[in-house]
């Protein structure tokens, strides 16, 4: 696990206007951080600061971007990678963030929010809406290996977890293959009713009950129409196909 | 970058999140159908993908992959009482066919966007190289795609007839015993002299094999003892290869069906 260093504090910074004795977290981590498939972070993935209320276990994070149980945990800042790292961040705990530190703890987590316009393409990080929330993600794993509480007394044991797969929201379609084509050895498939947080790909084996992931080992995101296009190999072992969430 | 803005509060509304299902509705199938014979019967097993009738165009169903030009599909058509045909073109596709050496081919352009119900079953065929371009050797295979179902299908044997049949099996499908053609049946009873009529090898007559029923014996196939001099009927463990369909033959004045 990543060193990351993630500091809680308060202190009289004038500015802040929200509460008397404002809440600070800063937070870092030293890199090189990878994704959990072992590739190194990207410039501009996302950290993200996520608080979880005392004594409540953080139930994860969506492939669109939002918490699962968001009674008791919240997204609350974001910083990019840089350099293969997360870099100094100052966030301050204002408004109503400023009862985060008494009421709950903080874990940084690494997203992976890689997309692919076609399985072939390189991997870019994923945009982010414009309402600032992210807009699919993947994966993600806790960076934060402790906290150093600093001066803050607030400050309380960090999330414990690790890499886990991002849970998908109730209302995801369920998508449609709508037509196959085979040509210069390629299976094309269309597909129907996709989300653009998910990853898409192709599972297919010789068997129903065999259905191994063994075509398209780069997921391709799902499109705002709905409509996307999966291209593998046309292996002459394989006899079924389906498409399934990567 | 506002950090905060970057990752905006997000998922206030959600207080718990039901998991979904991203697998496909459907499943695609695609079958290999190895046959070295110039004329074969091809089955539809398999209807349109992301279609919901029990049906499919042969065109879609019938992969141009290892076809040659000139190579061409025949479907029976019990309306025009003529064949609906479709012949690879110059360009390697499927075209709508006017004219097959040796059939009377309904010449009406809808012939090409014909959808054929599941379990029936169509002519494919793929003439010599000295009969035309072929380069591709028959012993490669020939594809069938479509989306895979469980149930739905059936086929109706005409009486006292000649019925084209497409099991619709994703495996070989063995003709007599438990979850084989025979278990099929749902509609009538097969009558003695019924006849299976599977193409599998060869040019013309030479890749048939002919199975027979025999009641209290099932499909069948004759043996000569030449000692002997008595004939017996014993009956067949053979399987309808995987993509082919066959010709069924009927004797009695009663149709027969078969549900797959």
């Amino acid at each position: 696990m990543k060193k990351l260093s993630l500091l809680i504090g308060a202190t009289a910074m004038a500015a802040v206007s929200f509460a008397a004795t404002p809440t600070w977290v800063e937070f870092s981590s030293k890199g090189p951080d990878k994704y959990a498939d072992g590739e190194f972070v990207q410039d501009g993935e996302i950290y993200a600061l996520v608080w979880v209320k005392a004594g409540a276990e953080f139930e994860g994070i969506t492939a669109d971007g939002k918490v699962v149980n968001a009674e008791t945990s919240k997204l609350v800042a974001g910083a990019r990678a840089k350099d293969r790292h997360c870099g100094t961040t100052f966030f301050t705990l204002a408004g109503e963030d400023a009862e985060l530190a008494s009421t709950g703890s903080f874990a940084v987590y690494l997203l992976d929010t890689r997309v692919r316009a076609t399985a072939d393409a390189e991997p870019t990080v994923g945009a982010v809406n414009t309402d600032g929330t992210v807009a699919a993600v993947n994966t993600y794993s806790e960076v934060a290996a402790s906290v150093s509480a600093g001066s803050a007394a607030n400050a309380s044991a960090p999330v414990a977890g690790g890499a886990v797969a991002t849970v998908l929201p109730g209302n995801v379609p369920q998508p449609v293959v709508t037509s196959i084509k085979v040509a210069g050895g390629k299976v094309i498939v269309t597909v129907a009713d996709t989300v653009p947080y998910v990853q898409y790909g192709i599972s297919s084996g010789d068997k129903l009950d065999n259905m191994e992931k063994n075509e398209l080992v780069t997921g391709v995101n799902g499109s705002p129409d709905g409509d996307i296009t999966l291209i593998v190999d046309d292996p002459a072992e394989n006899r079924f196909f389906k498409v399934i969430r990567k | 970058m506002n950090m905060k803005s970057l990752l905006a509060i997000a998922g206030i509304t959600a207080t718990s999140v039901a998991c979904a299902t991203v697998t496909s509705q459907n499943t695609l199938c695609r079958i290999a159908v190895n046959s070295t014979a110039k004329s074969i019967i091809l089955a539809l097993p398999l209807q349109t993908v992301g279609g919901t009738e029990m049906s499919i165009k042969v065109t879609d169903l019938v992969m141009t992959t290892n076809l040659d030009e000139g190579d061409s599909l025949l479907a029976w058509n019990a309306t025009e009482s003529t064949w609906d045909a479709w012949v690879i073109n110059s360009s390697g596709n499927w075209a709508s066919a006017t004219s097959v050496s040796g059939f009377d081919v309904n010449t009406s352009p809808a012939a090409e966007e014909t959808a054929l119900a599941c379990g029936k079953a169509v002519w494919l065929n793929r003439p010599d190289p000295a009969e035309g371009s072929r380069t591709n050797a028959r012993t490669l295979p020939v594809y069938l795609y479509g989306q895979y179902f469980t149930s739905g299908a059936s086929t109706t044997v005409a009486a006292s007839g000649s019925t084209f049949v497409g099991p619709c099996a994703t495996t070989a499908l063995p003709i007599n015993g438990n979850g084989g053609l025979t278990s099929k049946k749902t509609v009538g009873e097969f009558a003695d002299g019924d006849q299976i009529v599977v193409v599998n090898t060869g040019n013309t007559n030479t890749g048939r094999k002919t199975y027979t029923y025999k009641t209290g014996v099932g499909f069948a196939t004759q043996s000569y003892d030449t000692e002997a001099h008595t004939v017996s009927w014993t009956a067949t463990t053979d399987t309808i290869p995987v993509g082919l369909g066959f010709m069924y033959v009927r004797k009695a004045n009663t149709g027969l069906t078969f549900t797959w």
